[in-house]
């Protein structure tokens, strides 16, 4: 396993794909900063929307810029190693399935890791330079710094174990590109409509919708705010428990993920 | 001592048998050849074995540790295998290449050791340096495959058609490679279609046909079996052929493009000799010894042997 590790992230290393990635994850929050100057100078005048918090808010976002393609070329990543063929070399050289398999979630989860870290102190950096940060003082601003890192960077970890199962179950670029994306979306989706109807019956289910609770740990103190205070009379109480439920969501559909992807590739031959 | 061996080892592919109840030993020390037509099986029973694909029936063993032991995997670890074609990352070099193979095996090897088996193959690492593998010609990539399956030091070597691609001075490289190898103590199973090739190099044949095994045979058997044959040219063919058929001494007789060809081990002193007392003229005679080709093709028992 520890030598699969290794040669995984060697092949990443060597890869145009982490190059790409290292490279948009330094141009897209420069675009972003130049877009949301851009902006604020055509509308002349101090907006919410071009501030520090709302560009840093969406650094974690799984349906916007780096977080759509990063998930994607994880996959890709792994899809690769069918392509190449270099997984059969893994299999007649002795290496179980699901050391292989897990090599490549281990590495997937360090790579979008490392490149949405890299993308965020980007973000964050130009944004608290060139925009104002507004807060909210009776929120503990410490506090939901780690709730945002954490949950932001945990959604990278579970979409690792979504990207890496369905490659190593089409082991085609094409449809892991699409379903991935499609996933994505798809979610995006469910927790907007959830956000617009009436869900205080089933809140403890939603909240175990995976990165639903990316719309409560946003760092956009006086949007989140308006939102809680729509959605949950008391809010600042119950963010732990969201967090919490939201942490558990991501353990037990990542952990459901995987042993379906693992189930799958020991099951099947290898061309 | 088996360094290969199945039993009854089956694979079905959407209800027919791709291998049907193959038993085959590879003792150590073999150049063991695996012949067979295309779709004859030989490719699936290199992924059987090597772990690509599951058996459907049957078992079999590698280096005494059973396919369904954890054994296996160590023993998979002392063996190396080209599936039908060498496999790499094609933007990578071939010392990439290399490394990464020494990771999957868990071996260590210093740069120096990596380039030495670069050059054993006959690749020029100099000139290949900075080239990605995906701008090697097919029979650049193959040599590297043989290099990569060897970073390991395996002692059983498996190669599905290893001289695809390949043009005659790597024919006589890998030829090389191999019996070099083999002197060292490593074992081979090698499929291929060039059964000249085969003949040169293996000291014992498989034959598959339709997913069967039809024989396993050492080669000093099958050469002192071997069926000869006498190929002759009279210059009357047909007095020629009625002749020896009124003799009735010769059972196998055949005539082809104006040759007759008698099988058998048959004195070829009778057979000139009754030429000669009826009056015919040889133009030609030739002793010909069976070769792999010739048992193959009668195995199988397609066409005639010419």
């Amino acid at each position: 396993m520890k030598n699969l590790l290794k040669a995984d992230s060697f092949y990443l290393r060597k890869s145009r794909l982490t190059l790409i990635a290292l490279i948009l994850a330094v141009a897209f929050p420069i675009l972003t900063a130049l877009l949301y100057w851009g902006l604020s100078v055509l509308t002349e005048r101090e907006n919410i929307l071009f501030s520090a918090n709302n560009m840093i808010s969406s650094v974690f976002s799984l349906t916007s810029d780096l977080g759509l393609v990063l998930p994607v070329f994880a996959g890709v990543f792994v899809c690769q190693d069918f392509s190449n063929g270099t997984l059969r070399n893994k299999v007649i050289a002795g290496n179980r399935r699901s050391a292989i398999y897990l090599s490549h979630l281990l590495v997937s989860m360090a790579f979008l890791l490392a490149v949405i870290a890299i993308y965020a102190v980007v973000t964050t950096a130009l944004a608290l330079l060139f925009f104002p940060f507004k807060w909210d003082s009776s929120r503990d601003l410490g506090l939901e710094i780690t709730y945002f890192v954490s949950y932001g960077l945990t959604s990278f970890v579970f979409i690792a174990t979504v990207s890496t199962m369905f490659a190593m179950i089409l082991r085609r670029s094409a449809p892991t590109i699409i379903l991935t994306i499609v996933f994505s979306i798809v979610l995006a989706m469910v927790n907007s409509i959830l956000m617009a109807v009436d869900y205080e019956s089933f809140q403890h289910v939603v909240y175990f919708i995976p990165t639903f609770g990316g719309n409560f740990f946003s760092l956009n103190s006086l949007n989140s705010l308006s939102i809680l205070r729509f959605l949950n009379g008391s809010a600042d109480a119950s963010r732990s428990l969201i967090f919490a439920e939201g942490m558990l969501s991501y353990l037990f559909f990542g952990a459901l993920h995987t042993l379906i992807g693992l189930f799958v590739f020991k099951k099947r031959d290898i061309k | 001592m088996d360094v290969l061996t199945t039993n009854g080892l089956s694979k079905v592919y959407k209800r027919s048998f791709a291998v049907k109840n193959v038993s085959m030993h590879v003792e150590k020390g073999d150049i063991y050849g695996f012949v067979g037509e295309n779709g004859a099986g030989k490719t699936t029973l290199i992924r059987l074995v090597t772990g690509l694909a599951a058996p459907t029936s049957g078992s079999y063993a590698v280096c005494g540790a059973a396919n369904d032991s954890p054994a296996i995997y160590e023993a998979r670890r002392h063996t190396g295998a080209i599936v039908e074609t060498a496999t790499m990352s094609r933007g990578m070099t071939a010392l990439d290449n290399m490394k990464m193979q020494c990771l999957y095996t868990g071996v260590s090897r210093t740069e120096a050791e990596l380039i030495a088996l670069i050059e054993r193959v006959g690749l020029h690492y100099e000139e290949i340096r900075r080239k990605k593998v995906g701008k090697f010609s097919l029979g650049m990539r193959q040599r590297l495959g043989i290099a990569m399956v060897l970073v390991s030091g395996a002692d059983f070597i498996i190669l599905d058609e290893p001289m695809n691609g390949l043009d005659p001075q790597g024919f006589i490289e890998v030829r090389e490679t191999i019996l070099r190898l083999n002197r060292e103590g490593v074992t081979f199973l090698i499929s291929s279609h060039i059964l000249s090739e085969l003949e040169r190099i293996c000291n014992k044949i498989g034959v598959i046909s339709h997913g069967e095994l039809l024989e396993e045979i050492r080669m000093e058997d099958l050469h002192r079996n071997a069926r000869r044959r006498i190929v002759l040219e009279a210059e009357d063919a047909d007095t020629a052929e009625s002749a020896l058929r009124a003799d009735g001494g010769f059972a196998e007789l055949e005539r082809a493009d104006g040759r007759l060809t008698v099988y058998g081990d048959v004195d070829l002193n009778r057979v000139l000799q009754l030429l000669v007392s009826n009056g015919l003229r040889v133009r030609s005679v030739n002793t010909v010894e069976e070769t792999v080709e010739d048992h193959y093709i009668r195995l199988l028992g397609r066409g005639k042997i010419v």
